[in-house]
This record gives structure tokens, C-alpha cells and sequence, in this order.
């Protein structure tokens, strides 16, 4: 039940993205470029789906649980933290510069279109090596970041970066395990 | 094949958007999940056991969805008129980390997050348009 709905809803969500041209990069970066020939598509988009979102979401959170009466697992984070901005800000970037995000490069990749292929190719590899650093404890609050179960092994942690095994630049930064709580990611 | 490329259509658009929008408030109310496309996604690489089926069914409903349109006759082909190398290469990989980092992108934060007026969803929002209209710009009009 859980898996055909979550394939007709990932249905529906692909094919609102294709109807309302968010699967183009030219309308993507067109939406930004209101000095030369200006792209309104994604405003009306956004206002599409607000407009629905809206008047639901409220309403759903209030009830608090699914409609087969199960639990609901909804980001309860208020903090306004510099990773939110500055991974906002990066993500931002790369949608202008590529014209893709990750929704409208799935919903587009089924095409082999090259660009969509390579877009994708250069986004998956930074997203397993973050997820590695941690894992979500169900039943914890949602958002957190909690230190692996089992001690790291090298080797996997290796393979797990996207540079041939040499450590990343910022790995060096990475807190210590009684900050690691504090670290966030995840909606 | 170049149906509607570089032409507007504010209805179409909006249609769309509400598409997006219904299935994002479908996947809260019947499966209890919020749609970040980027957090179903990376969140693949951590899942375990239940948690696995309904991201990958999700993603497949995704990655399904032109060729169900296909089917309907309705032609959207993808225009490659955009985008070198590096811009797309550099672009996904700062997708891929931003979004990491930033907890979510434009369906998590701009769709859900802004319907249920989450103030982090604001603010990264804000922090996505702005930092799109720079690069966009500074592309286009200084480089």
C-alpha cells in the first residue's frame, strides 16, 4: 500500500514537474535572467503548488497523523543555523549555473539527455559521502545527525569520498564526536 | 519536436504547480513523509529495511512520469540548447553538497517547507532565489 502510493504520488509529482516546465534549465535560469528575455514560468509554478500547500499543510500537521492513522514524520528544527544559509546559498548557485535541481533532474532523467545524465553524475557522489557521516535514530528528534553505531573503518570511509581516496579539504573541520549531535541535515 | 520551449504559459505552469503541490500534500497525508526530492534521495544511502521501498518507489513514480506524459501524447522534449560542461558539472555538485548542507532544496524548502511556513524553509528559500539570480546574472551579463 505504502509502496504504490508513494510510485503514484512520485508519479504525480514527476509529471507536475514536466506539465509545468521545471524539467527545461533554460526556464530555470530564463526565471533568473529578468534583464534579458524573462522566464515567469517558475513563479507561477511555485504559486501552483503554495497555493495547495497552503490551504493543506496547515491542516494535515494539525491532524497530526495519515490518513491509515499512522505517524507522520515532520522537521520540527526552528534554528536558524549558517550551514542552512550557506548550503542554501551553494545549492542555489548550482541551480543558476546548471538550470537543474535534484526533483526535475529525476523526473528528466529517464530521457538519457546527456546534461541530465552528467548533472546528475556530479551531484550524487558529494550527497553518499555527507550521508555516510552519520545516521537518523528513529524515534530521536528529526534532523539530528547521530555518530555511526560501528566505528568507521578507513577504508570505507576512502571509498566513500568522491576524490580517489584523498581526504576532502573540509574533512579536517569535522567536530569532534560530542559536537557531531549538533550537526544537521536531513528534511 | 520543439513544442513550447522559450514560450510562457502562466496557466500550464500553474496547472503544474498545483500537480506538485497535491502530491506533495498526498505524500504527508498518506505516507506520513515529507516531499524533499533531495532528502528521499540521499536519504537512500542511510535507509534501512522499511524505510528503503517508499523513497525507491517514489523515485521510480519520478523518473516514470515523462514517459506516462509520453503516453498521453503530451511532448516534452528536453532542449540541450543550455549549459557547458563545466556549468553542469560544477552546478550538480553544488546541488548535490548545498542541498546536503542546507537540509533540503527547492521541493523541501520551497514546496513544503514554505507551505507550512517554516521559518528555516523561509530563510533557505530566500538564500536560493537570491544566490540563483547572482550566479544567473553574473553568467549572463559580466562573464
Amino acid at each position: 500500500m505504502q509502496l504504490v502510493s508513494a510510485l503514484l504520488i512520485g508519479l504525480l509529482f514527476g509529471v507536475g514537474l514536466n506539465i509545468g516546465g521545471m524539467t527545461e534549465p533554460t526556464r530555470i535560469i530564463g526565471f533568473f535572467d529578468v534583464f534579458g528575455t524573462w522566464d515567469p514560468s517558475l513563479a507561477f509554478v511555485m504559486a501552483g503548488a503554495l497555493s495547495v500547500g497552503l490551504l493543506a499543510f496547515p491542516f494535515l500537521i494539525r491532524h497530526g497523523k495519515t490518513v491509515l492513522g499512522e505517524k507522520m514524520s515532520v522537521p520540527t528544527r526552528r534554528d536558524i543555523t549558517p550551514s542552512l544559509v550557506i548550503g542554501s546559498l551553494l545549492f542555489g548557485s548550482g541551480w543558476g549555473l546548471s538550470g537543474y535541481c535534484p526533483g526535475p533532474a529525476l523526473a528528466a532523467i529517464g530521457t538519457l539527455d546527456t546534461e541530465v545524465l552528467l548533472f546528475f553524475a556530479a551531484m550524487l557522489p558529494l550527497r553518499a559521502w555527507r550521508a555516510k557521516r552519520g545516521r537518523v535514530v528513529p524515534g530521536r528528534p528529526r534532523g539530528v545527525l547521530h555518530p555511526p553505531k560501528r566505528p568507521r573503518k578507513l577504508g570505507a570511509q576512502a571509498r566513500a569520498v568522491p576524490h580517489g581516496g584523498r581526504p576532502a579539504i573540509w574533512e579536517t573541520s569535522v567536530p569532534s564526536a560530542p559536537q557531531r549531535g549538533r550537526m544537521t541535515t536531513r528534511r | 519536436m520543439w513544442t513550447d520551449i522559450a514560450t510562457f504559459d502562466p496557466w500550464t505552469s500553474f496547472f503544474g504547480g498545483i500537480l506538485i503541490g497535491l502530491a506533495a500534500v498526498l505524500l504527508l497525508a498518506v505516507n506520513g513523509k515529507i516531499a524533499g526530492i533531495s532528502g528521499i534521495l540521499g536519504g537512500l544511502f542511510t535507509a534501512r529495511g522499511a524505510d528503503v521501498g517508499w523513497r525507491l518507489a517514489f523515485i521510480a513514480g519520478l523518473i516514470a512520469s515523462p514517459f506516462l506524459l509520453r503516453l498521453t501524447h503530451y511532448d516534452n522534449t528536453v532542449d540541450d540548447v543550455n549549459g557547458t560542461l563545466t556549468a553542469l558539472l560544477l552546478g550538480g555538485f553544488l546541488v548535490g553538497f548545498g542541498a546536503r548542507l542546507g537540509s533540503g532544496c527547492t521541493s523541501g524548502h520551497g514546496v513544503v517547507g514554505l507551505s507550512r511556513l517554516s521559518r528555516r524553509s523561509i530563510v533557505a528559500t530566500l538564500s536560493f532565489m537570491t544566490a540563483g539570480f547572482l550566479v544567473v546574472n553574473l553568467v549572463r551579463n559580466v562573464l
